[in-house]
């Protein structure tokens, strides 16, 4: 196990994501938590991640694309398409296409089950662990430390 | 000697083939008189008159007559054909025949009954008289001439009629499955013309035949005995033929008259000879036979009863053949046809198949179709309905040279008015100045139309020609098929648009359900993941207390949304929900308020720094007056508009909360600051599923039903959504009527 890992984690809402992060912190002491709140956030965000590859990213799937702001740029047109509702994959799909961040082991995170996200036969990538969201945070945990050892 | 004579006339008759063989006759019987020539003279009737004609001669020696040869009976011959008895010249040396050379005067003339019930007479020639001998052996023989004349003449009809009929016959069997091609047939009644003018003794015989493609004044040469004749045909109205032909009648024309031009008379030589060609009703045309070469120099009623069997041959084989030929040319059409509705059907197949159908390609293979069953057709097109021209029909697409006649116009709008086709072919072809329209021979206006519903019209024209047979009934079945390319187009269109929709509905239902489920499970959690951190502290300080606030605010929002969801079956079902009565005073309202606000603003990410702001004087403004409202639908409806208000405000803002008197009512008032809503979206961001392109692609997140649902809870409790939007400002009121405390009570 590493002794400090980097664990990027990538959900919206605050409710859940305070929980979460104080349960990461207490599992992994000294370990660096980053969060990030909104797709649009994450993609500004990787190109540092290339240059500092988190050890673990535990993402939501339901992510708004970005807070509303004065003068926002329209984003991409898939995004338009798709909507919310798959942000998250679109985020692990930007993941798999760079070659510093594929290998990078992520925990999709969601409400979700694991038969809607693999939706017209698309297959999760190896690299990707399903989690269905519950109450009990334990089975998370236990499996970032999984992760994060290997 | 006599009865020698006697067999001898009979085995030369027997051996006869044609009326050649008259002429034999005749030499048996100069022969044996010991004569050096014989001519047999017959009163031939000829149209109702009788003149003496040559019906045969023998001259030893030599020959008797040429083309052009008009032989007039000598005195002597004369005075028997008047007597009816024995003529004797009285000086044999100075009876002689026009055209006839000295050495041969006339001995003798007996009076002799032809058995057709002409008189005749036979005339001997020679240097001498006869002897006593000769006299009774000529007398003998006379007697039986008349019977072996008859069949000599009769095996010679037969033989003609025969000949023709097997050339006729081996016609048919060189076209046992289709008829002849016309050049093939031309050289069958070629031959046949050949036979009767060797039969008959004839300069020429000739066809002149009528086909439906002919103009109808007009009978046009065929075929002829001679392959180098070239006449050009024979024109109704033009000549004594013509007359004949028209008349269905047969007869025989002067040598020196003009058979198409002059009158005959019956004192003049014919040389010409028509015989009609009919069958039914209809009159095909004639046969013509010009200049004789043999006796009797002329053209006689036999001659005419002889060729009337074999025209009446030639009209029946001309008849069946023209049918042949109409019959191939039409199956040959229906196949044409059905190849082309085939390829017509593929290319619509193909059309529709396709994401953008090409209408011009539809009509092009449909104008080929016709053209190629309708060789006669020249030009096509299809009118849709439009505003180019005052009829309010365009022209789509065309092909060929489409020059319609000038009551087209006309003639399109009423097809398409009516829905009827309608054909015009009484224009005659106007061949116009170069680039001007001309009238068309033919028009076919056929309506595009399928139950009732029409198209466009589909138009064909023929400039020349009369209108081609099944032509409308062609243009009526590719005129229906493209009314279904139509109807399919327009349903596959629909289909296409309602199963978008469908999906689009789908899609959306899928979504508001991940909303909800998104909506209803991330509190919850929210509250357990709290409760849980409670328990494990095991103390109650101030953190417990606003950790407790947060689980109370996350359940009201999970029981909010599961309401929701209950709200949004009704309504799915085309119900509204049933409000309850509950009057609502200053202290309902503000601690219904304030608790939605808190909760609201618990639920917002402290990241973005958004307030919000309840303006408790302004909601206390109603005084002593009372809501009627359903306490639960209310705090429904301004927990969604506060949920609205903080996802789309811009960080760092303040979403106020007040209330607004005007006249009797009162409004709750959610103001914020954010995603602008443009005024046209107002009313749409009631309807459910929509949402406001801006705050779509903003966010992403939310489904389009919160104020869908807001809007029908007011309804139900008979209040009022009011949206005003003005740049990035947004107000949204809830509006109730307001009731004073006394009314009520009392």
């Amino acid at each position: 196990m590493q002794l400090s890992p980097f664990i990027l984690v990538v959900e919206d809402d605050h409710l859940q994501e305070g929980p979460l992060v104080e349960q990461l912190d207490d599992s992994f002491p000294d370990c660096r938590i980053d969060i990030v709140c909104t797709e649009r956030d994450f993609r500004d965000r990787l190109s540092g991640l290339r240059n500092a590859a988190p050890d673990l990213v535990v993402m939501d799937t339901m992510l708004r694309w970005a807070d509303p702001k004065p003068d926002s740029a329209e984003p991409p047109d898939e995004v338009v398409e798709e909507g919310f509702y798959r942000a998250g994959l679109r985020c692990v799909d930007l993941m798999a296409g760079d070659d510093k961040l594929k290998d990078v082991p992520v925990i999709l995170y969601t409400i979700l089950e694991k038969e809607d996200l693999e939706r017209q036969g698309k297959r999760l990538p190896a690299n990707i662990t399903y989690m269905r969201k519950s109450p009990d945070l334990g089975a998370l945990i236990r499996k970032a430390h999984d992760l994060t050892r290997s | 000697m006599s009865s020698s004579s006697l067999r001898q006339l009979i085995h030369v008759g027997l051996e006869q083939q044609g009326l050649r063989g008259l002429s034999a006759l005749a030499g048996v019987v100069a022969q044996a008189a010991g004569t050096s020539g014989v001519v047999l003279w017959e009163e031939a009737k000829l149209n109702g008159s009788s003149t003496p004609a040559v019906l045969a001669a023998w001259i030893q020696g030599g020959t008797f007559g040429h083309v052009g040869f008009t032989p007039e009976p000598d005195e002597v011959t004369r005075t028997a054909l008047r007597s009816r008895t024995l003529a004797l010249p009285a000086n044999p040396v100075t009876s002689l025949m026009t055209g006839r050379d000295s050495r041969n005067p006339v001995v003798a003339a007996f009076p002799v009954d032809w058995l057709d019930g002409n008189r005749g007479v036979v005339t001997f020639l020679g240097d001498g008289h006869l002897t006593d001998e000769a006299f009774d052996i000529a007398a003998d023989l006379i007697e039986v001439l008349p019977d072996m004349c008859k069949t000599l003449r009769e095996r010679h009809t037969l033989a003609l009629v025969n000949a023709c009929n097997a050339i006729l016959s081996e016609a048919d069997v060189a076209s046992p499955d289709e008829p002849l091609e016309p050049d093939e047939l031309r050289s069958y009644l070629s031959r046949i013309c050949e036979t009767i003018a060797e039969g008959l003794q004839l300069v020429n015989v000739s066809l002149f035949l009528q086909a439906p493609d002919d103009p109808q004044d007009f009978y046009p040469l065929f075929a002829s005995s001679e392959p180098t004749h070239d006449g050009a045909g024979i024109r109704r109205g033009e000549g004594l033929t013509a007359t004949f032909i028209e008349h269905r009648t047969s007869k025989a024309l002067p040598t020196t008259g003009n058979a198409h031009s002059a009158d005959s008379t019956d004192q003049e030589i014919p040389a010409v000879m028509v015989v009609s060609l009919a069958s039914g009703n209809r009159t095909w045309g004639a046969i013509v036979c010009r200049g004789t070469c043999g006796p009797p120099f002329r053209f006689t009623d036999s001659d005419q009863s002889l060729l009337t069997p074999i025209a009446a041959q030639i009209s029946q084989y001309w008849s069946n053949w023209l049918h042949r030929c109409e019959i191939l040319s039409e199956n040959r059409s229906w196949r044409s046809l059905a190849t082309g509705i085939t390829g017509l059907n593929k290319q619509i197949h193909d059309q529709l198949s396709g994401s953008r159908t090409q209408d011009q390609s539809v009509y092009q293979a449909a104008f080929q179709v016709i053209h190629d069953v309708l060789p006669d057709c020249d030009g096509t097109d299809v009118r849709i309905p439009g505003n180019r021209d005052a009829r309010g029909l365009a022209v789509a697409s065309g092909y060929g040279v489409f020059r319609p006649p000038t009551s087209a116009d006309t003639i399109v709008a009423s097809a398409y008015e009516h829905g009827e086709q309608r054909i015009d072919y009484s224009a005659e072809p106007d061949a116009g100045a170069p680039g001007e329209s001309a009238a068309a021979g033919w028009l076919v206006s056929t309506p595009i139309r399928v139950s009732g519903t029409m198209h466009g019209v589909l138009n064909a024209v023929g400039e020349h020609g009369a209108l081609p047979p099944n032509s409308p009934e062609v243009c009526k079945i590719v005129g229906d098929q493209l009314g279904l390319y139509h109807y399919l187009r327009r349903t596959l269109t629909d289909l296409r648009k309602t199963k978008q929709k469908l999906e689009h509905t789908l899609r959306s239902q899928a979504e508001a359900l991940e909303d909800l489920e998104h909506q209803l499970v991330s509190p919850l959690l929210g509250a357990t993941f709290r409760t849980e951190r409670v328990l494990q502290s095991a103390r109650f300080d101030n953190r417990t207390e606003a950790q407790l606030r947060a689980i109370r605010g996350l359940c009201r929002k999970a029981s909010r949304v599961a309401q929701s969801a209950g709200v949004f079956s009704v309504l799915s079902r085309g119900e509204f929900p049933r409000a309850r009565s509950d009057y609502l005073g200053i202290d309902d309202l503000l601690r219904l308020v304030i608790g939605n606000a808190d909760d609201a603003q618990l639920l917002i990410n402290p990241r973005r720094h958004i307030r919000i702001d309840v303006d408790r004087e302004s909601l206390r403004a109603l005084n002593r007056k009372l809501l009627l409202a359903d306490r639960t639908f209310l705090e429904q409806c301004v927990g969604n508009l506060l949920d609205n208000a903080t996802k789309y405000s811009y960080e760092q803002n303040t979403v106020s909360v007040g209330g607004e008197i005007a006249d009797d009512s009162f409004a709750i008032r959610v103001s914020s600051v954010g995603i602008p809503m443009k005024p046209e979206d107002v009313e749409n961001c009631k309807k459910r599923n929509w949402r406001g392109k801006a705050a779509r692609v903003a966010t992403g997140e939310g489904s389009g039903l919160g104020l869908w649902i807001v809007d029908s809870l007011m309804h139900s409790m008979e209040g009022q959504l009011d949206i005003d939007a003005d740049g990035d400002i947004t107000n949204v009121s809830l509006r109730f009527h307001m009731y004073e405390l006394k009314l009520i009570n009392s």
